[in-house]
């Protein structure tokens, strides 16, 4: 009864909370987005950031978040109604949804200098919580690579959307290592294995079956030296990377560092990270982040729409300092993100 | 059935050496620090060169040496005056599944007197979960039980390459700063950052700038090395939990003294660097039985096979090993209790009862718990007795070993600086030349008591005298010329019998014509004249006085012609003349009085 009553006054509070910020963000910004407007900002809850892909990822259909707090895996519905899956024994470096039901999770524990390092990758039922081990990996701790022992790091994405990890086992005969990619999914055998990845060569950025036997040349460098990753929209029209969208179809080129203006007060370059493409219409989500040579400073998060050359800072338009980390639902609609340890969802509706 | 459980794991093969194929992970993440807007530290005067510049300059040799091997594997946050944002650094090194980041940066400061190297690091302990505490946005790190031994390595090879000291810091050249720097706090790798020292001082702006003495070269080369030792020291541990104890069953070969590079040895776990004096390494042609050592087989990745295992000739140090490993694998020797690397190790004499130090670095990766033992000869190292024992607890960093002899003084004294190691007996050393002295009783430590030594401040122990004055060579100020009173009236180092000016203070003794006379008292400088001639008394030596018999000092002579104008009769004439545009103007004149007698223009 207790706890009964203890839920029902918390989420009157978010409510209220949700409500008040509806208000501020319809009431101070008319002109936000020009495919959705915002209906209103969900607070999930604390979560820890997980450095590889982010702190928070969507189920498939859209219906649930996952994220992870104090190495405990939870699943929250769109309205902010959180459940515990189960705990993770080592510190998570990345996870994502496999299907409705699983949750890939990339742990690692490093007990201390001399100890050998444990790497684990598993597959946790989102209903009973309940692990299965697909991979674990024991070295020493740091650099070397031991002749015959598998390392595992990902998971990356597919054109397509797949997540897939990479798997090299180290032959110190050969002098070779043999790198093996996989992916999980639900009865997609066969598409999986006519899925793209996109892979920067010294002339230019091909496109790639996942085993390596088709490639088909997408578009020239940019820059001489490539970093971050690289992203293709939907309809692959274009490609994000470092501070550019460039068309695949008619080769220009938008420099997302001078949407985003001059440098922070205090800072000295301003750039932008961790984006991901809508998957419906012509809008890239974005992290906006300025430093001062030494520390970073400010971040915020950017929606863009690279067809009306529109550019809307989350920040101010919900009126949550240092959001990051955004991620696009399956329909594009709604985003979650990550801001000052916690979750949200910015839920948004078409016009 | 449920839906959970019909997942599939699709599985694609790809040798890594395919054309698209994507490599699980590179080895080390180079950053050369700023860059394009961000100028970081400002150069103290050179223009347009500041800290980005240096940065991106060292890195790309840093690249040199990486290409080197051809299997290590890199990337790089910047390879040109590119503006990259700081966690866009972190992210790519993580993406790209780095086992290592090295941020490469110069420090800056108002304070000239300033000048030291420096690694930071970051302490965040690795964990289980999540420090509740945690700064949002920062990550808590899993990789991180390595990072101050990398930047320990990076100070010190940074610090020993260009000679000048380390930041005072509790272990000198090592300093915290995970809450100070983003590619620390957001890394999830090991992970140090470089401030080699100080371009807001001039003359190291010029190391750079005009790259003296490849001061460029010597950086890069000190960073690689000190990754490279960092990457060796990782299978430290393992090799030694899976090899202790196992003896050699076959003899065969391995040479190792790729690692001796003129006089510095560069192995990565028994190292001595920087010595002035003569050593002797305890691993010199030794065998595990006989010489209780420790020796070990360490696999190692295959990019550094090749330069491991090959044939050179004198030095050669030869370990006997097992044959049945292949070359894939290392052989060094170590000493579980004392790896170290004495980095300031110079002993040339000491007084008895005076305070000294032996500092010395116990390589990161050390483990083990043992005793540094500081041992003394007085026969050329036949037999050795113990000066002191500190005991050894396993830790790393810089430790000092103050020590002191006694009595009596010795001219072929030895110091061994010896490891010994409690889990297995086992010991290993460095040994220095060195002299005892008496500083009292014989204050120069020649071996002369003062009453009987000829040259009693300046060490001569063979106390020659060639001149036979009595006083030896070494001070005597006018060695081959007896002058036992050393009288030097001018006080210029030069006893009065050999000095080429007796009464001028002249320290240099130059003499451009070679007479007797050095050039201070010589009256004719460029003209031999030993006899010192001069008639007219005005100073100037007749054989080069242009008027030999009548006195004028300035040595005038307007014309020209050689003779003084006070004892030129001679009418000679000088035009001069000008040009402008129009016309020419001149005049002619008698030089022996100055008078016009003609002048116009045309």
């Amino acid at each position: 009864m207790t706890i009964f009553k203890s839920m029902f006054w918390w989420r009157l509070v978010k409510h209220c909370i949700s409500v008040a910020l509806s208000l501020l963000i319809l009431s101070t910004n008319a002109s936000f987005a020009l495919d959705y407007v915002i209906k209103e900002v969900i607070e999930i809850g604390e979560a820890d950031f997980v450095p590889f892909l982010g702190p928070v990822k969507w189920s498939p259909d859209g219906s649930q978040l996952a994220f992870i707090k104090n190495g405990i895996l939870k699943i929250s519905d769109t309205l902010g109604n959180v459940r515990e899956v189960g705990k993770l024994d080592m510190a998570p470096h990345s996870f994502d949804w496999v299907s409705e039901n699983q949750i890939a999770v990339s742990m690692r524990a490093y007990p201390g200098p001399s100890i050998n390092t444990e790497e684990k990758l598993v597959l946790m039922d989102t209903q009973t919580g309940r692990i299965t081990s697909v991979h674990e990996f024991t070295t020493s701790p740091g650099y070397r690579k031991e002749p015959g022992k598998t390392t595992s790091s990902g998971p990356y994405k597919t054109a397509e959307g797949s997540n897939y990890y990479l798997f090299t086992t180290y032959n110190s005969k050969s002098g070779n290592t043999v790198v093996e990619k996989r992916a999980f999914s639900q009865n997609k055998s066969e598409s999986i294995k006519n899925d793209h990845i996109l892979n920067w060569g010294d002339d230019g950025l091909y496109m790639v079956t996942l085993d390596g036997r088709d490639s088909v040349r997408l578009t020239e460098k940019p820059t001489k030296n490539i970093i971050g990753p690289t992203y293709i929209n939907k309809e692959r029209t274009h490609i994000l990377m470092r501070n550019l969208i460039i068309s695949l179809v008619d080769s220009s080129r938008i420099s997302l560092r001078s949407k985003i203006g001059p440098p922070a007060p205090n800072t000295v370059v301003c750039g932008t990270a961790w984006y991901s493409f809508n998957p419906v219409v012509s809008e890239v989500l974005f992290t906006i982040t300025c430093d001062d040579g030494d520390n970073y400073i400010v971040n915020r998060l950017g929606l863009y729409d690279f067809k009306r050359d529109s550019l809307t800072v989350i920040d101010s338009a919900v009126g949550i300092s240092h959001c990051e980390f955004g991620e696009y639902s399956p329909k594009g609609n709604d985003v979650a993100f990550f801001a000052n340890g916690k979750v949200y969802i910015l839920n948004r509706e078409k016009r | 059935m449920k839906t959970s459980i019909l997942w599939s794991i699709v599985t694609v093969f790809v040798l890594a050496l395919s054309a698209f194929a994507q490599t699980d992970s590179i080895d080390v993440y180079i950053d050369p620090g700023h860059g394009g807007s961000d100028p970081g530290n400002i150069g103290a005067y050179i223009p347009n060169y500041d800290e980005k510049n240096v940065n991106l300059q060292i890195a790309l040799l840093v690249k040199a040496n990486l290409d080197e091997p051809d299997t290590i594997t890199y990337a790089f946050s910047r390879m040109d005056d590119d503006t990259v944002e700081l966690v866009i650094r972190v992210y790519d090194a993580m993406q790209k599944s780095s086992k290592s980041f090295i941020s490469i940066h110069h420090n800056s400061t108002p304070n000239p007197s300033i000048n030291h190297t420096l690694a930071l690091f970051s302490s965040l302990p690795f964990s289980d979960d999540a420090p509740t505490d945690i700064t949002p946005g920062t990550y808590w790190h899993w990789e991180r039980n390595t990072d101050d031994k990398l930047a320990h390595k990076l100070a010190l090879k940074i610090g020993l390459s260009f000679g000048i000291g380390l930041s005072s810091d509790t272990i000198p050249g090592l300093r915290d700063a995970w809450d100070t720097k983003t590619v620390l706090s957001r890394s999830t790798m090991a992970s140090a950052i470089t401030e080699a020292s100080y371009i807001s001082d001039s003359t190291e702006e010029e190391w750079f700038y005009y790259d003296t003495n490849n001061h460029r070269e010597v950086e890069a080369s000190a960073i690689f090395d000190a990754w490279e030792s960092w990457v060796k020291g990782q299978g430290f541990a393992q090799v030694d939990y899976a090899y202790a104890g196992q003896a050699p069953t076959d003899s065969h070969d391995v040479f190792i003294q790729d690692y001796l590079v003129a006089d510095t040895f560069k192995a990565p776990f028994l190292g001595v660097w920087n010595l002035d004096q003569p050593i002797e390494i305890g691993a010199i042609n030794f065998n595990q039985s006989t010489y209780n050592y420790q020796f070990h087989h360490w696999e190692h990745k295959n990019h550094f096979d090749s330069t491991v295992i090959s044939t050179y000739s004198f030095p050669v140090w030869i370990f006997n090993v097992d044959s049945a490993q292949d070359s894939t694998h290392w052989y060094v020797a170590y000493f579980k209790g004392g790896p170290f690397e004495i980095y300031t190790g110079t002993v040339g004499q000491m007084n008895i009862g005076t305070l000294d130090t032996v500092q010395w670095v116990c390589d990161p990766g050390v483990e083990g718990t043992g005793e540094f033992i500081l041992q003394l000869s007085r026969n050329g190292g036949s037999t050795w007795t113990a000066i002191d024992t500190l005991p050894y607890n396993g830790a790393n960093g810089n430790f000092l070993f103050p020590w002191s002899v006694t009595g009596p003084a010795t001219q072929t004294a030895k110091l061994r600086f010896l490891a010994y190691d409690h889990a297995d007996n086992k010991d290993t050393f460095v040994t220095f030349n060195f002299v005892i002295c008496d500083g009292v009783a014989d204050v120069d430590c020649d071996g002369i008591t003062n009453s009987l030594d000829n040259c009693p401040t300046v060490s001569n122990s063979n106390q020659q005298d060639t001149d036979g004055d009595g006083v030896g060579n070494a001070c005597d100020n006018c060695p081959t010329v007896a002058n036992a009173n050393q009288s030097n009236v001018d006080l210029d180092n030069w006893g009065d019998l050999c000095d080429n000016c007796p009464s001028v203070f002249q320290t240099n003794q130059s003499n451009l014509d070679g007479d007797s006379r050095g050039d201070l008292c010589d009256n004719c400088i460029q003209v031999a004249n030993n006899d010192q001639a001069d008639f007219d008394a005005d100073g100037v030596g007749n054989v080069c006085d242009n008027c030999t018999n009548t006195y004028n000092p300035n040595q005038s002579d307007v014309d020209g012609d050689g003779l003084g104008d006070v004892c030129d009769n001679v009418l000679n004439w000088q035009m001069t003349y000008s040009l402008n545009p129009d016309k020419v103007a001149f005049s002619v004149r008698q030089s022996k009085d100055a008078s016009y007698i003609l002048c116009g223009y045309m």
